[in-house]
């Protein structure tokens, strides 16, 4: 199991090369996602907010 | 289409789709892992560096597809002045962009072990950093104008221009000399590719197009959003304003 993982892990001797372009690939992606997912929410709280002052000032 | 293209319709529908979307996109994302990095025999020739290439060529299908998007959509908000598709289109450019730097990235790892080198000069690789830029260009013009209208035209205009620039990826492998290989799976008469390394890679690049897809909706709704809470502002800071354009705007669409 060990050997088996440590073989995996070595990727026929280019794990460097193969390991870092799938590092890479998901430093990207998850940054993107990351990015769009908080500025999606920030919206989301912000318009609500914004939504719920404007309820109150039509109720006033 | 146009009902489709009705921001409030698209809010409504893109809330529903989102989370299957999100789901699918989980789960092909750890199956295409799993059959790339585990299930996938090695290449007879290229050994396990063939497992770069189950990022690197849905990385590169999504950025040239992306750019398609992004100049189709370019093109509507000129021709048609719909909101939604600059939205679209703007929306689509820095994921573009990303999955461009994806394939750069990735195809120069795998270029320094099996070519020697990790980049060359030659028309594949050029025209695909030349689609970075023009990714780059894009974003960066759309925001250069005080009037965010003629900034967003002039952005379209070189969004249109530079799509001339995907045809030239897709066929440099054949009009020019270079170290990249031919395209092997579309092909006229068939994918000339093993099927234990094909299944993988299509998995891949289904995974890939549905987080694009989960992402463009995600950062839409952000723009739609941001572009309510704007109209918002000018209505609560200008009184009069308030029975002019942003009655348009149903208060719960959010």
């Amino acid at each position: 199991m060990g050997a088996d993982l440590s073989h995996w892990l070595e990727m026929g001797g280019y794990a460097v090369y193969v390991w870092s372009a799938y590092a890479v690939a998901t430093i990207v992606i998850l940054a993107m996602a990351l990015a769009s997912i908080g500025r999606y929410r920030t919206s989301r709280r912000l318009l609500a907010e914004l939504q719920a002052e404007g309820e109150g000032a039509h109720d006033a | 289409m146009h009902r489709f293209a009705n921001p409030t319709r698209f809010m409504r529908l893109s809330g529903a789709v989102l989370p299957w979307l999100t789901a699918a996109t989980i789960a092909a994302l750890a199956i295409g892992l799993v059959m790339a990095l585990v299930l996938a025999p090695p290449d007879y020739q290229q050994g396990e560096t063939v497992r770069i290439m189950f990022i690197h060529v849905p990385a590169a299908w999504i950025a040239m597809s992306a750019y398609g998007l992004v100049a189709g959509a370019s093109a509507a908000a000129l021709i048609w002045r719909h909101p939604l598709a600059e939205i679209a289109a703007r929306s689509a450019a820095p994921l573009g962009a990303g999955f461009t730097l994806v394939c750069l990235v990735t195809g120069s790892l795998w270029g320094a072990p099996m070519w020697g080198t990790w980049w060359v000069w030659d028309a594949r690789l050029t025209s695909v950093l030349i689609l970075f830029f023009l990714y780059l260009g894009y974003m960066a013009l759309g925001q250069a104008f005080d009037d965010p209208e003629r900034g967003g035209r002039a952005a379209s205009i070189l969004a249109l221009a530079g799509f001339i620039n995907v045809p030239i990826i897709k066929y440099s492998v054949d009009w020019w000399n270079t170290l990249h290989q031919p395209a092997s799976v579309m092909r006229m008469d068939g994918p000339a590719i093993d099927p234990a390394i094909l299944a993988p890679l299509l998995v891949m690049a289904l995974a890939f197009t549905l987080l694009f897809g989960v992402l463009l909706l995600v950062r839409m709704r952000t723009a739609l959003n941001e572009r309510k809470i704007r109209a918002l502002r000018l209505a609560a800071a200008t009184p009069e304003a308030a029975y002019g354009r942003p009655t348009s705007l149903t208060p719960r669409e959010a």
